[in-house]
């Protein structure tokens, strides 16, 4: 008599959507390009440089550090996606050494440092980038670095331009210009059109969260209100904070990283609200004029705070008639 | 039948598909093995002996009450010990092969109802195995006040137990006479005041007859897990979240229209339930079929006499897609919640592994009882029970949508599963009251919800 087949045993349910991590990821990167393109559109080859230069460091150090850690290399797309965002917060003439030893910080202090993906307490691309803006401000400034290049706009970041000249300095970007990303910034992370598109894909599928992006944008728009509000001549208003610098950015793949941001409901409007309301202050009064990369860090800290505000699980309960 | 992916989201939508019109029955196999305990419980006492020889229908178990356990073929006592249960726990059961000529044992029928006395009911149904819905008042007598409340609402489940199965909704189409027969006994047995209330399939309603007329009606959706058993349990008791056992607490009984329906047909014929409706699914058959087996049945004679030829690494599974159990021996028998039986081919298997969580909260937002899926498995994870708790993993209801819908494939029913039996462990490790558990130290002292694993009182026999 034959022996009896081996059966594969596993606990339920044993139906699957098929849904993958390294689809998230991939769709990620992939909502990223336009801005990426429009980026490399922008600043043309010194554009291009950077973003392959980042998400190439960025790659290689992951193989070094899934070899350290004997973990599958590229299961998922993760680490193409930081790298990408990576790139793109640097401006085009960012030192080639500067963005490997960014491309190193988000990889190995970003995200192996805490554990890998799903552990670490902050977007590793921005940890990565925060640590080169304390340590290299001047690298990092465009204004300063990018000054004889030729651009078909204003060479001062909308925002340095305010805190340098007042709120009237605003006018001289046109929200339209801001919008399409005539603006001094990274590469691709000011493309605001163009991201808001890749973002809003995004929540459609279901590939970031759609509470926590909209609730950042919010915040800002509620915080450079009331700013507004109460002195006009001193701040711009909503629709300038929204439009210059990274908050698009930070806004739909910065804050909705899925793992350093809240899951529920409520917990992602507090998150969402305070990084962005965290984000307006800073730029008003800190010493960096694009203060949004620190306030999704500071609200990522306290991330598990804002987690203990969860719904209740229904509680089992005798009935009466 | 399982779920349509738009993009990256995925909302599983369930539709009952029309009842396949036939139930094809298939040879009595060579050999039964019948469970007679669940597992930890205390077994029913074997009434017969190895080498005995047995009528089809005779009592080989029974208790003091005279519950009983009836052979589902006629033949000879092979084994009484312990067998595998549909979980894989260890149960006590009697093993039978047939042989001879398969006579049932005499029919011991009722006269007309309504000059029949209620206890003179009672006992019959208790002696032809088909106790548990009319146990619960006959205990309200032996068992004293105060014990059970007594039962004022009996809901009756025609809509399946999950995706993909078709047994219930025989009852309402061509078995719909032993249901009505069931229903006129119930109404005797529950007394004018108490409700019966019977929820059928959205797209079923209209089809039921006047027969009917006297019964309330309720229609359910076909959205899982809305109509999950539990989540429609708590829906007819008009609270959030419920159990069988809580819910029988407040006096509201659920039973399968399968159970009500055999126990009228019982009554009938005077003559103990044997068959069991399953539908079958996988392997050769391109569209599932349901078919009538007996109480007992190994499945590797149901997938032989469908045609099946079961592969090394394939999965056969008693029960549906979304909360069925993986089998690992082909002799487990066919129980009576078993409704239904798939096989996957090795290549079709979704593998669930310990990957990490990246947090994305898909299964929170998908949990039909708000548990804090992603934050309770990595507490289950890491043994921290206490805060899985805390997190809701004893309101799960098992319906499995976590799982399915996880990217990163994470094994989150398991992960719930495990924080409640753990938890039960500790609780059965506590003897001695200690209040904490002798083994990992966590405290005891909860207000434990009685496990919510028993769908249906018809798991007290199973």
């Amino acid at each position: 008599m034959r022996r009896p087949p081996l059966l594969s045993v596993a606990a339920p349910p044993h139906t699957h959507d098929g849904s993958r991590v390294s689809e998230v990821y991939a769709w990620q990167s992939l909502l990223l390009l336009p801005a990426a393109a429009g980026g490399v559109w922008v600043w043309g080859l010194g554009g291009l440089r950077t973003l392959l230069l980042s998400v190439g460091a960025a790659v290689l150090c992951e193989w070094l550090a899934a070899r350290a850690r004997k973990r599958d290399f590229l299961a998922d797309f993760s680490i193409v996606v930081q790298g990408l965002m990576l790139g793109m917060l640097f401006h085009a003439g960012t030192p080639w050494w500067l963005v490997l030893v960014g491309a190193a910080l988000t990889v190995f202090l970003g995200k192996h440092f805490f554990g890998g993906l799903g552990s670490y307490p902050f977007p590793p691309a921005l940890l990565g980038y925060a640590v080169l803006l304390l340590s290299w401000p001047g690298q990092l400034d465009p204004a300063r670095r990018l000054a004889n290049v030729d651009v078909p706009f204003a060479p001062i970041p909308p925002l340095e331009a305010w805190r340098a000249f007042g709120a009237q300095a605003a006018d001289g970007y046109p929200l339209g210009g801001l919008l399409l990303g005539q603006q001094m910034g990274g590469v691709g992370s000011s493309m605001v059109l163009l991201l808001a598109l890749g973002g809003l894909a995004l929540m459609a599928g279901r590939y970031i969260p759609w509470r926590t992006p909209l609730a950042f944008l919010g915040g800002m728009a509620l915080t450079a209100g009331i700013f507004h509000l109460a002195a006009p001549a001193s701040y711009p208003g909503p629709l300038f904070h929204l439009l210059s610098g990274i908050a698009v950015f930070a806004a739909f793949f910065l804050a909705a990283d899925f793992t350093c941001s809240p899951v529920n409901p409520w917990a992602q409007v507090v998150f969402g609200l305070g990084a962005g309301g965290l984000a307006v202050v800073i730029r008003t009064f800190g010493e960096w004029p694009d203060g949004t990369v620190f306030a999704v860090l500071l609200v990522g800290l306290a991330q598990p705070l804002i987690d203990k505000i969860h719904p209740r699980p229904l509680a089992l309960e005798v009935p009466t008639r | 039948m399982s779920s349509r992916r738009v993009f990256g989201f995925s909302k599983p939508r369930v539709r009952t598909q029309a009842c396949p019109c036939e139930v094809r029955r298939i040879a009595p196999p060579e050999r039964v093995r019948i469970p007679i305990a669940l597992p930890g419980q205390p077994p029913l006492a074997p009434a017969v002996a190895v080498g005995d020889a047995v009528k089809l229908g005779q009592a080989i178990a029974a208790t003091a009450t005279a519950s009983a356990v009836h052979a589902t073929v006629a033949g000879r006592v092979a084994n009484i010990g312990v067998m595998h249960g549909t979980d894989g726990r260890e149960v006590h059961g009697i093993e039978i092969q047939a042989a001879g000529p398969q006579d049932w044992i005499e029919a011991k029928v009722l006269g007309i109802l309504e000059r029949t006395s209620w206890d003179d009911l009672t006992s019959t149904l208790v002696g032809l195995g088909a106790a548990s819905p009319w146990k619960p008042k006959a205990m309200q007598e032996r068992m004293g006040p105060g014990e059970l409340r007594p039962i004022h609402t009996i809901v009756i489940v025609g809509s399946e137990r999950e995706p993909g199965l078709a047994v219930q909704c025989h009852y309402l189409t061509e078995g719909r006479q032993d249901l009505l027969d069931s229903l006129a006994v119930i109404r005797t047995l529950a007394g004018e005041g108490a409700r019966i209330l019977l929820l059928v399939p959205e797209a079923m309603r209209a089809g039921l007859g006047e027969e009917f007329g006297a019964i309330e009606v309720q229609p359910v959706t076909d959205r899982y897990p809305d109509n999950h058993w539990q989540r429609l349990l708590a829906r007819a008791a008009g609270v959030g979240h419920t159990n069988v056992a809580r819910a029988r607490e407040g006096g509201f009984l659920l039973m399968s229209a399968e159970e009500a329906a055999l126990a009228g047909r019982s009554l009938r014929e005077g003559l103990p339930r044997t068959a069991k409706l399953l539908t079958v699914a996988g392997g050769p058959l391109a569209e599932p079929v349901t078919v009538e087996t007996v109480l007992g049945a190994p499945i590797e004679h149901v997938l032989r006499e469908l045609g099946f030829d079961v592969q090394e690494g394939d999965r056969v599974i008693l029960g549906g897609l979304w909360h069925g159990h993986a089998q690992f021996d082909l002799q487990a028998p066919v129980t009576r919640t078993t409704d239904g039986l798939q096989v996957l081919s090795a290549g079709d298997v979704a593998r669930l592994e310990e990957n990490p969580c990246i947090n994305c909260g898909r299964c929170t937002s998908v949990c039909p009882v708000r548990i804090q899926v992603a934050v309770a498995a990595r507490y289950a994870e890491f043994g921290l029970m206490d805060e899985a708790y805390d997190r809701g993993a004893h309101a799960c209801i098992e319906c499995g949508l976590c799982a399915h819908v996880c990217p990163a494939r994470r094994p989150l029913l398991q992960y719930m599963r495990f924080a409640v039996l753990k938890h039960e462990d500790c609780l059965v490790r506590d003897s001695e009251g200690s209040g904490e558990c002798l083994d990992c130290k966590l405290p005891t002292a909860h207000d434990l919800p009685s496990a919510p694993r028993a769908e249906s009182w018809t798991d007290d026999r199973s």
